[in-house]
């Protein structure tokens, strides 16, 4: 016996794990799922996962897991690069499905952003926007949330490699809610709760901790933000400036959340006047 | 009743304190009690080992959109009406898996089927809750003979059903957004229960509606109730049918409901629903469900699971041309026409048992109740009785 | 041999539960046309070849392991069992998967669900039947059956429209019929390609070229909804009577038997009410949005 040899698998799908502008903590969750971390190395060969392992294989990918916005000229030109290399490429997180929390300065100046955080903004190289990745290249499916949910990361991963579509609902975190039984933390507290549009996916995290969703899974199939602002604004006294910063958080730049808060924009300045 | 006939005692007194022997006789029976307890400040329906876990001392007090739960001075159990939840997550799950097999060769072996319920006792149950377990009883094919064309009973239902006992408390205390009575619900438990039970100062009316529920009593502090008992808790229920926070006028409602199919006022309706689910998921009757299939990645077990799902969402009714019903307005008024008009048809009883907890838990407050007088008190004239032309200049 | 045109339903195979489906072989693949196929199933236990049944018009729901399950009728001849065909247009997960399984491969079977074509109220009348596209192939059990019980039934016309000559599915059956002298085919496309000379235009045209005794004749639809509904228009135009005017629906079927709420039609539960509805029977919502 001459050692170890490490058997070549060849033939099992290549998964290609990549970041772009966020926080790293979508590719956490796949790391953190510790009970089927090892099925997922079992069933796919990760061939570029920069932060699980310093092996890389070269492309093409099977499947692509991107995490990030797109908010440099660098990374603009990099997702090119990346959709080339893949041939399933899903977008994670809120980031790389919304354009993050890092898109509010969307809504403002860069420059100015950057001469108040950086002592010398000129060495910068930033884009005006931070924006999705389906903003750029053709997503062949999108996970919300921030951070995903694991167990929705397995789903899709699992799904594909089925080839069935991956059971990921679009309905409202409502569903969820009720079906644990959680009680309504709207109606029995008062909270101004996001769940009526968001998207479920969490398992009703927040509500089941008795607080209010905040909507980082984003927009629902089809939600009615003008029917709960009327709520939240009337009964509950939030005002038009609380409504644009809930909806302005980590899905903020993702219709219909974004025309949306712009209204509500435009109602807080109407009052000002 | 056939006990009354027979000149069997089927009523008697409870004391307050009787109730925690109700609770223990139960356990010793082996069921699995459940009854209202306090969670996040909201009535529901849970596991009980003890009487001093039934939610007492709260007073509910409801709107369209809104749920309190304040201090009662009357430190009583039962002194309030329904909560979020109905017993129906008892007899038909929110999630359940239904089976879990594999391929091996040409067959399939299974790995897991679905789970054995557990032996119930439901206490507290209010007319309105008892009436919706009948009518989900036809809706899963309990106890019916008839159900050859709808293929077998639902299996985990039956069961479920089969082993439970149901110990109803007749409503004292309706709320402001109950209308049992307009459906005929309540607010007293006419058949269907196994106990009844009447709230009264220091105890309660007890009945007996089946032979399992007299095993229960025979085997309880009981005495023989004083007629100013039995008149008190008359009484008392009659107060509360004048007591109801609203009411639907259901004479002709099923026809009303085909006639207006194209009233204007769905637009409206559409404008306030956010298709969040909510009444849906709250109301004690709707049965929609989705089954998934999802399969292990290390195992490859492939597992078929049902969900509660919601006529409300924009995926229930998706086929390959799209979804079907993918306005909120059209979703809306499925919905309202199932409860309140095409379920007769179905299931040979209305779908609303009048409970209000889709008027309460909409978030925004949209009332079941006001969507039927306005299509009632301001029909649409132009639908011409539910008649059309069609492109083809013919009327249907 | 004992006439199958009967109105009472076979019971639905299924495995311990309801919802547990029943092993099947795929044991042939025939191309109807680009993204259309016809799948021979044989039931793997031999309990389930003896025992299954279904009427013309019926539908099994199809599953695959771990994938999920696709409501598809039946479309072969209801008196030769022992075998099942579904035609299917692969455009889901789930046929998609089916395809993929190919001759060997093995699917799960629950059914047959639903109601039929109303074979019984069809003897002595007239028959006319009108489809598109895959809409023949719930069709196909039926015209077996008329076929086979020729005498029962009054005049037999097939009336069939398809984009295009490649699109007919069925071909050489279509062909067959053609010659066969009891029954009438009218075959129509969208875009006459490939030499064809027969008529073009919407399969509704074909009607021009029947004749229609409007009081003895039971009509049959299956096709995209436009098609149902100008089709079952039309007849009701000639004077057919509502009752007699049958169209077969489809809707999301999740569980098959009216519990699950997906196909909801009105008052009607597509997979245990229908697929098949007389016209009178759904009169206040055909046609109508959002359903």
């Amino acid at each position: 016996m001459s050692g170890i040899t490490i058997p070549v698998q060849t033939d099992k799908p290549k998964l290609a794990v990549y970041k772009f502008s966020s926080c790293d903590g979508c590719q956490l969750t796949l790391l953190n799922l510790e009970d089927e971390l090892l099925d997922i190395a079992n069933a796919v060969e990760i061939a570029f996962f920069l932060e699980a392992r310093r092996r890389v294989l070269p492309p093409p990918y099977d499947i692509g897991l991107i995490e990030g916005s797109i908010s440099t000229p660098e990374e603009e030109e990099r997702v090119h690069q990346v959709r080339r290399e893949c041939k399933y490429l899903i977008a994670i997180g809120a980031c790389a499905t919304s354009g993050g929390i890092q898109s509010l300065r969307n809504w403002a100046d860069v420059k100015e952003y950057a001469s108040l955080v950086y002592p010398s903004p000129e060495y910068l190289k930033t884009l005006e926007t931070s924006t999705p990745v389906a903003a750029h290249v053709f997503v062949d499916f999108e996970l919300r949330g921030c951070p995903i949910s694991g167990d929705q990361l397995l789903e899709v991963i699992t799904a594909l490699l089925a080839g069935r579509k991956p059971n990921i609902p679009s309905y409202s975190v409502c569903i969820e809610c009720k079906r644990r039984g959680l009680p309504c933390v709207l109606v029995s507290k008062g909270e101004p709760c996001l769940g009526p549009i968001t998207q479920a996916g969490c398992g009703a995290l927040c509500p089941s901790c008795s607080r209010a969703c905040y909507g980082c899974f984003g927009p629902m199939d089809q939600p009615n933000i003008n029917a709960l602002g009327g709520k939240l604004t009337g009964e509950l006294g939030q005002t038009n400036r609380d409504m644009k910063r809930m909806l302005r958080t980590y899905n903020g730049y993702l219709e219909p959340f974004k025309q949306a808060s712009d209204e509500y924009e435009r109602l807080e300045k109407q009052e000002k006047k | 009743m056939i006990g009354a006939e027979q000149g069997i005692k089927d009523v008697w007194f409870l004391s307050l304190q009787g109730l925690g022997h109700m609770i223990s006789t139960l356990c010793a029976k082996g069921y699995t009690v459940v009854a209202p307890v306090v969670r996040d400040g909201v009535i529901t329906f849970s596991e009980i080992v003890s009487v001093d876990e039934i939610a007492s001392g709260v007073r509910d007090e409801m709107g369209p959109g809104k749920y309190r739960l304040i201090d009662d001075p009357l430190s009583r159990p039962f002194n309030y009406v329904v909560g979020q939840d109905s017993p129906k997550r008892f007899f038909f799950p929110p999630k359940l898996e239904l089976v879990a097999m594999h391929v091996e060769g040409k067959r399939f072996v299974l790995d897991r089927t679905a789970p054995k319920p557990p032996k119930l006792a439901i206490l507290g149950i209010r007319p309105c809750d008892l009436a919706a377990i009948h009518v989900q009883d036809r809706v899963f094919g309990y106890n019916d003979e008839g159900v050859s064309h709808r293929c077998e009973a639902d299996t985990y239902y039956n069961q479920a059903r089969k082993q439970s006992l149901l110990i109803a408390v007749n409503c004292t205390q309706p709320s402001a957004t109950c209308f049992c009575d307009s459906m005929g619900t309540g607010p007293r438990a006419k058949e269907g229960f196994d106990l009844s039970m009447t709230e009264l100062g220091g105890g309660f009316i007890l009945r007996a509606g089946s032979d399992d529920g007299r095993a229960i009593v025979n085997e309880l502090p009981v005495r023989d109730p004083s007629p100013s008992e039995i008149e008190l808790s008359q009484l008392k229920i009659d107060q509360a049918c004048e007591r109801m926070g609203r009411h639907i006028d259901t004479d002709g409602l099923k026809e009303l409901l085909d006639d207006q199919i194209d009233h204007p006022s769905w637009d409206e309706v559409a404008k306030r629903c956010m298709a969040c689910s909510n009444c849906t998921m709250v109301c004690p009757t709707c049965f929609c469900s989705t089954v998934t299939d999802s399969n292990d990645l290390a195992t490859n077990v492939a597992s078929r699971t049902r969900h509660w799902e919601s006529c409300f969402t924009h995926q229930f009714s998706y086929t390959t041309a799209g979804s079907v019903r993918s306005s909120l307005r059209a979703r809306y008024r499925h919905w309202m026409r199932h409860k309140l008009g095409t379920w007769w048809d179905q299931f040979g009883s209305s779908g609303c048992v009048g409970c209000g907890r889709c008027i309460t838990w909409c978030p925004v407050g949209i009332d079941i109740t006001e969507q039927a007088a306005i299509l009632r008190d301001h029909p649409d004239a132009s639908n011409n009785g539910g008649k059309r032309q069609t492109e083809r200049g013919l009327t249907v | 041999m004992t006439s199958l045109i009967t109105e009472t339903r076979p019971a639905p195979v299924c495995g311990l539960d309801t919802w547990v489906p029943v092993a099947a072989e795929i044991i042939s693949i025939n191309e109807e046309n680009f993204n259309t196929l016809t799948f021979k199933m044989r039931f793997v236990d031999e309990i389930h070849r003896d025992n299954y049944r279904f009427l013309p018009g019926q539908f099994n729901m199809l599953y695959v392991p771990g994938v999920g399950e696709a409501a598809i009728s039946i479309s072969s001849d209801p008196e030769e069992t022992d075998t099942i065909d579904h035609t299917i247009r692969v455009v889901g997960s789930v046929t998609r998967a089916i395809q993929r399984l190919g001759v060997g491969g093995v699917v799960g079977i629950r059914g047959p669900f639903g109601r039929g074509w109303p074979l019984e109220a069809m003897k002595g009348q007239d028959v006319v039947i009108v489809a598109g596209g895959i809409g023949l192939a719930p069709m196909r059990p039926a015209i077996y059956s008329l076929l086979r019980h020729r005498k029962e039934f009054g005049r037999v016309m097939l009336l069939y429209g398809c984009r295009s000559p490649d699109d007919r599915v069925f071909g050489s059956e279509l062909d067959q019929w053609t010659e066969d002298e009891s029954i009438q085919v009218l075959v129509t496309v969208d875009n006459a390609t490939g030499g064809w000379v027969g008529p073009v235009g919407v399969v509704t045209n074909l009607l021009q070229r029947i004749r229609v005794d409007a009081q003895k004749t039971v009509v049959l639809v299956c096709g995209p909804p436009i098609l149902n509904r100008v089709a079952a228009w039309q007849f009701l135009q000639l004077h057919v009577p509502a009752q007699q005017v049958y169209i077969s629906l489809e809707r999301n079927m999740n569980c098959g038997f009216g519990r699950c709420g997906h196909c909801q039609y009105g008052r009607k539960f597509v997979c245990t009410d229908g697929p098949v509805f007389s016209f009178d029977e759904i009169s206040g919502v055909f046609g109508r949005k959002e359903i």
